[in-house]
């Protein structure tokens, strides 16, 4: 089993009555309640966090893009992924990913990627979600019916810039171009890692097993909650005839360890209660804009749905109601390899990304809690799934003899 | 008549664009002027819409329905406005029509400006109730698409517990009379849902995220004499539209009816026939 350490980069300033004042955290939370003074030291801060991974032994460290978000302050990953390749030299660097569709032309993306291969002498994972509605349909202003559309024509588009022995024409339904030739060209051959972050639908599962790219599930509700989608996944992968491999699958978990339940309560409580409040307080009216997600996908879940809605708009979240429904798994060492493993038991996930700093997390406990996990945690579970083959990981990382020494501040 | 019972007729209508069009059909064919083509809004519309019927008492009146509203995949070679224009520009033909007069609501009624902007001989009158299609920063059109499915009575009537609503309502909820008929859902309101949910992922590659696609560029070439139609109280596109649809159409007229919204062929029906009744026969 792979360790990745995944962060959103929360806002962690959000008044406190943030719920009751405005009305969405994503789209247009109001523009006056970020501080970029405090943003200054909150980057430096999570890089920080980013590279402690690096030097505990998580094997990834990811990041993603979200954007006019106040609990994701990364429209750009690819600016983070760069501060993290100069910083960093064991982890490999999940980029999870750049939403193709939001680039023009989306060549852009397969520089940009290469770029960062190149920099990080081959660590780089490449991640292409769809991305959410708040951050296509809404901040970047894509038409949600050709959303789907126009983003398999850009991971097309890439795929092909990558592994084209010379310049070639793409005379695409969104994009046109005469001359395209990927300047640098990645070092993993033919081409690194692909990842999908995904929702659950049929269609994505389908897509991922038949080009071979890792599917993830990024939930920020727990594993039990997200049985159903990951069952659904491993039903299409049989279905297709593809190997039950565990490594191309991988899921999100937020995990507290602590000395015990008690002291994981006194630790995290405020800062999940933070994440779940107001990192999680969305406009319903950008959740489902009509087209993004198929016809025939809404009329089969249109019951949960409506539920789920209904669900969004109940009272605050109490610390209990987050560790009972499994949203965050949280205790002692044990208590959380125990659930992890029953995670591994059930959900066959090869990669788990864990997202070990969550809301207002000041750095001391998100440095004290990694260090607890790699110490306390990672061994019990390391060996899962070691008799399997992994072939969604870079594999043509430059060796230490030709990997540059990580920068240094001068002395 | 062809009218049965308080449904019209439907048919579909084949053509070299390639997939069926369904056509909501029938009234009074005796009528003078012939057949008067509806352009309906973003609402799925079916055999049983009250607007129809009424129309049909007086007129004989043909209802396609727009291309992607029975199925997405309609739209995948009609990518923008441009195409739609020209679609209906075959439709017409197919359906024997050189200049008929128009009646477009909404979305409808941005797609029969640009019929009209763009194949000016196939309208011959043009009514436009409510019409999308400009954008003004200082009134701007309300973002339709994040009040599905909660919100949108609200926006678009004036008084959404009102008769007319609920008339509205209680038809859109009947069999479509596409395909088999049989209930998109067995549960009304979400069958209801679901068929706003398919206009609305069609209507948005067309109006997508402001809907100005140019025609204010267009509204120049059109040569129909036009009525234009505003409810006082529209909270999605303010009636100062009116007066900016009538500076672009060279021979045009503004009628505003006061207790109606974006719905106002629905809330003031009778002042609203009447009104297409004295414009088309005047």
């Amino acid at each position: 089993m792979k360790f990745h350490w995944f962060h959103l980069m929360p806002y962690p300033y959000l008044p406190d009555d943030f719920r009751q004042r405005y009305r969405s955290v994503w789209v247009d939370p109001p523009p006056h309640l970020y501080d970029p003074v405090k943003g200054h030291a909150v980057y430096n801060d999570y890089l920080d966090e980013l590279e402690h991974a690096d030097q505990l032994g998580f094997d990834g460290i990811c990041v993603n893009e979200h954007h006019q978000n106040a609990y994701g302050l990364m429209p750009s990953p690819n600016l983070m992924a760069a501060a993290l390749a100069r910083r960093t030299s064991k982890a490999k660097i999940v980029v999870m990913g750049n939403s193709v569709a939001l680039y023009n032309p989306p060549i852009r993306v397969a520089e940009e990627f290469a770029m960062l291969d190149v920099l990080s002498g081959g660590r780089l994972v490449a991640g292409f979600p769809v991305g959410t509605p708040m951050d296509t349909c809404f901040g970047y202003g894509e038409t949600p019916a050709t959303l789907r559309e126009k983003y398999r024509e850009g991971v097309d588009l890439i795929m092909r810039s990558w592994q084209a022995d010379e310049p070639f024409v793409f005379n695409g339904k969104y994009t046109q171009l005469r001359y395209v030739n990927v300047w640098p060209r990645p070092i993993q051959t033919p081409h690194p890692p692909v990842w999908i972050p995904g929702g659950g639908s049929v269609e994505t599962w389908e897509w991922c097993v038949e080009h071979d790219y890792l599917y993830a599930y990024l939930s920020y509700f727990g594993y039990q909650n997200g049985l159903k989608v990951m069952d659904g996944y491993w039903e299409t992968v049989e279905r297709l005839g593809a190997e039950p491999n565990p490594y191309r699958a991988g899921f999100l978990q937020f995990v507290g360890v602590a000395d015990n339940d008690a002291h994981a309560e006194e630790l995290y409580a405020e800062h999940a209660i933070y994440f779940y409040n107001r990192c999680l307080h969305v406009f319903r009216g950008f959740a489902s804009p009509p087209g993004y997600t198929s016809v025939e996908t809404v009329k089969r879940g249109i019951e949960s749905q409506i539920a789920a809605a209904a669900a969004m708009g109940a009272a605050d979240l109490t610390w209990k109601d987050i560790v009972d429904r499994g949203y965050v798994v949280a205790g002692s060492p044990a208590t959380v390899a125990d659930r992890l493993n029953d995670m591994a038991d059930r959900m066959r996930v090869g990669h788990l990304m864990l997202l070990l700093q969550f809301g207002d997390m000041p750095k001391e406990k998100v440095l004290d809690n990694s260090a607890r996990f790699a110490a306390d945690v990672m061994p019990r579970l390391r060996d899962r799934f070691s008799d399997w083959e992994d072939r969604w990981w870079p594999v043509d990382t430059l060796d230490s003899s030709a990997m540059a020494e990580p920068a240094a501040l001068p002395s | 008549m062809g009218v049965t019972g308080d449904a019209l007729r439907t048919d579909v209508v084949q053509g070299p664009w390639g997939f069926p069009t369904v056509v909501h059909r029938g009234g009074n064919p005796s009528a003078s002027g012939g057949p008067l083509v509806f352009l309906h809004a973003a609402a799925a519309v079916n055999p049983h819409d009250p607007l129809l019927l009424a129309l049909a008492e007086r007129f004989e009146v043909i209802a396609p329905v727009h291309p992607g509203f029975a199925d997405l995949a309609e739209l995948d070679e009609i990518r923008d406005v441009h195409d739609m224009a020209l679609y209906y520009d075959d439709l017409f033909a197919a359906l024997g029509l050189d200049g008929a007069p128009v009646v477009g609501h909404s979305l409808g009624g941005m797609f029969a400006a640009e019929l009209a902007a763009h194949v000016p001989h196939r309208v011959s009158r043009l009514v436009l109730a409510a019409p999308v299609g400009l954008w003004n920063d200082e009134y701007p059109v309300a973002d339709l698409f994040i009040t599905f499915p909660g919100g949108i009575n609200d926006l678009v009537w004036a008084d959404p517990s009102g008769d007319a609503a609920q008339r509205f309502m209680a038809a859109a909820a009947k069999p479509t009379g596409v395909g088999d008929d049989a209930p998109v859902h067995d549960n009304p309101m979400i069958a209801t849902l679901i068929g706003l949910l398919q206009g609305l992922t069609a209507a948005g590659k067309f109006l997508w995220p402001i809907p100005d696609k140019g025609l204010s560029r267009r509204l120049r070439r059109i040569t129909a004499q036009t009525l234009i139609v505003w409810g006082a109280a529209d909270k999605l596109a303010p009636a100062r539209y009116a007066e900016d649809f009538a500076r672009g159409i060279p021979s045009s007229k503004v009628e505003v009816l006061d207790n109606a919204g974006h719905m106002v062929p629905y809330e003031r029906q009778d002042a609203f026939v009447d009104l297409v009744t004295t414009f088309l026969r005047g």
